[in-house]
């Protein structure tokens, strides 16, 4: 007979066959787990059919013995590539790190119009030029961005409010693109701004530099500004006014905004989502407030804890689906951020969510005065007094110094979800982090103990909401995976 | 003001669960209690303190608890069986990466 078809004798196996691979799994609700590989694989699985899995219970004609011997969670006779395959697998997910730091922070200002009391920054007042980055700090930052083995690079100018100092934008992006010619990088550009300042000027170098612009906006105009208190309190009126411009001049896909969420905001997502629809952005990120910076010194990070935080996400979300529902394509980014780990093969660069952390290796903040940093919530603490995160100097170190600073490594070392206790076996470790910058900032250690962590919190809760959704709703399944479909 | 205690403790038999596998179930209930840990024969003793309820419902925390003992013990088993052939996945996945001169 012609061996199109396996023998017989594979299909009568005796149970207890296989061996297992390695897997972790972790409870996302009352009665189903997520098992996941090594590389990122995963099935949600019931409590018996793990422990069956595990006991070697299962037989080899059963569905879920095909579909994790698949998914690469056991090991046959008939299995012949499978470990090869795991290999090449983790090696190609782990190559993405040989090529680091795409992201480049310029913090071009402190200065800032707005007192924000969660401000993450501690900004300076409008006339202290001094909190203003030099030509001089600019061209050391730009020698250190073109040492980054990355292909893509992009500089994203940050504050304070970075327009105050345009001068210096205009600098270091003419600048970046006459080095680049030597380079031939994907070389892109991200002002940050509250887009007080923005004019045709500015707005006619961004187009002719292909520069985005992101902003920020809280929701309606009393939480806004009540956010983001301003001289004249007309700050929801200024941001609405320019976002209108610059969608108008740049177009609508070259510019976006970041919500902050507050405890005033807690019982208004509807009324923050009705604002992004309004002025036809394609989505919104329902942001959890960080707990850097003055909001630590506020207290504003304490006054609704991540439970709550996560009630407002799901509010968000189901809102959000209704809206997808009824035929307007609309994305909550935070989901499609954890899609993305989720069900591409790479997982996305987010920065927070993956081992080791993306500090220093995703992105570098480069300060007004030349301070290097392995993130922008590393700069943060830092302006609170505590430089743990600062990896050296532009005016003082080479970029040799910088990437084998014990501050980094040892950073890198201890954000290793795979040797960090509770994480190594957890089955989200494929997909989420261990943030060592917000462990540091909260427990005073950068692998930090997960039953106390609101960051695990905030992740678990993420993840088993919208696991449990991509399963129990075929309709809500089909809308969100869509948002990661180009 | 310090906080209120309250306890409760539960036998867990050692010819079935390990020491690690206790230690590991009760690292993940840190935030909720402190345990202390005894070994008597056959068994492990062990006593939870909560840390923030005076008046817990000791039944539904044991059952918590249990199960997730159940699960360590399971992590474990994939642990003890997977460990060589995960070492042997990792060195394949970085061996000829370049990173080693002359290799």
């Amino acid at each position: 007979m012609n061996a199109t078809f396996r023998s017989l004798s594979l299909y009568e196996e005796s149970i207890n066959s296989y061996s297992l691979l390695p897997a972790r799994f972790l409870k996302i609700d009352d009665t189903r787990y997520i098992m996941s590989n090594e590389v990122g694989e995963f099935l949600i699985l019931n409590h018996s059919e793990i422990s069956d899995y595990v006991h070697k219970r299962l037989n080899p004609s059963t569905e879920l013995y095909r579909n994790l011997k698949a998914k690469h969670f056991l090991l046959d006779n008939d299995s012949t590539v499978a470990l090869d395959l795991l290999s090449l697998k983790y090696r190609t997910k782990a190559q993405t790190f040989s090529r680091f730091t795409s992201l480049h922070v310029f913090v071009v200002s402190l200065r800032c119009d707005y007192t924000c009391s969660y401000c993450q920054v501690s900004r300076q007042s409008m006339n202290s030029q001094q909190f203003d980055m030099s030509i001089e700090t600019a061209d050391k930052s730009l020698e250190l961005v073109f040492r980054s083995p990355s292909e893509a690079i992009k500089i994203e100018f940050q504050g304070g409010e970075p327009l105050l100092n345009f001068d210096t934008i205009k600098y270091v992006v003419l600048k970046a693109k006459e080095i680049n010619k030597a380079h031939g990088k994907d070389l892109r550009f991200v002002i940050t701004t509250n887009l007080s300042y923005l004019d045709n000027k500015v707005l006619e170098f961004c187009l002719a530099h292909e520069i985005l612009l992101s902003t920020s906006l809280d929701g309606p105009a009393e939480l806004h500004n009540y956010n983001r208190p301003r001289p004249g309190q007309n700050g929801f009126e200024l941001t609405i006014e320019k976002i209108k411009l610059a969608q108008q001049i740049l177009g609508k896909e070259s510019i976006g905004a970041l919500m902050t969420t507050t405890a005033k905001s807690l019982p208004l997502v509807k009324e923050i989502i009705d604002v992004y629809l309004e002025l036809d952005f394609d989505g919104i990120f329902l942001r959890a407030l960080s707990p850097y910076g003055f909001a630590i010194q506020t207290k504003q990070s304490y006054k609704y804890d991540t439970t709550r935080w996560l009630e407002f996400y799901k509010e968000g979300l189901e809102y959000i689906l209704e809206i997808n529902r009824s035929g307007e394509r609309f994305i909550e980014f935070h989901t499609a951020i954890l899609l993305k780990k989720l069900f591409s093969p790479f997982g996305g660069t987010y920065v927070d969510l993956q081992s080791p952390s993306g500090a220093g290796i995703n992105a570098l903040v480069y300060n007004y005065n030349g301070e290097i940093y392995a993130s922008d919530e590393s700069r943060m603490l830092a302006e609170m007094g505590d430089d743990h995160f600062r990896l050296g100097s532009v005016h003082e170190n080479t970029y040799e110094d910088i990437f084998l600073s014990d501050a980094l490594l040892d950073t890198l070392e201890g954000s290793i979800a795979e040797s960090s206790p509770m994480c190594h076996d957890c089955g989200l470790l494929p997909f989420c982090g261990c943030d060592p910058v917000y462990h540091y900032a909260t427990q005073h250690d950068i692998v930090g103990h997960k039953a106390f962590s609101g960051y695990c919190e905030k992740s678990m809760g993420l993840y088993r909401h919208i696991l449990t959704k991509l399963e129990d709703s075929p309709e809500d399944r089909a809308i969100m995976l869509s948002w990661i479909t180009p | 003001m310090p906080a209120k205690i309250s306890g409760h403790s539960l036998r867990i038999d050692s010819t079935i669960f390990d020491l690690r596998t206790i230690k590991e179930t009760a690292y993940r209930f840190a935030d909720k209690f402190t345990v202390d840990i005894k070994h008597e024969g056959n068994e492990y003793i062990i006593s939870m303190f909560s840390i923030h309820e005076e008046n817990f419902d000791a039944t539904a925390f044991e059952n918590h608890f249990r199960q997730e003992l159940i699960d360590q013990d399971l992590r474990r088993m994939i642990r003890e069986e997977t460990s060589n052939v995960r070492n042997l996945i990792l060195a394949n996945a970085f061996s000829r990466s370049g990173l080693i001169p002359n290799e």
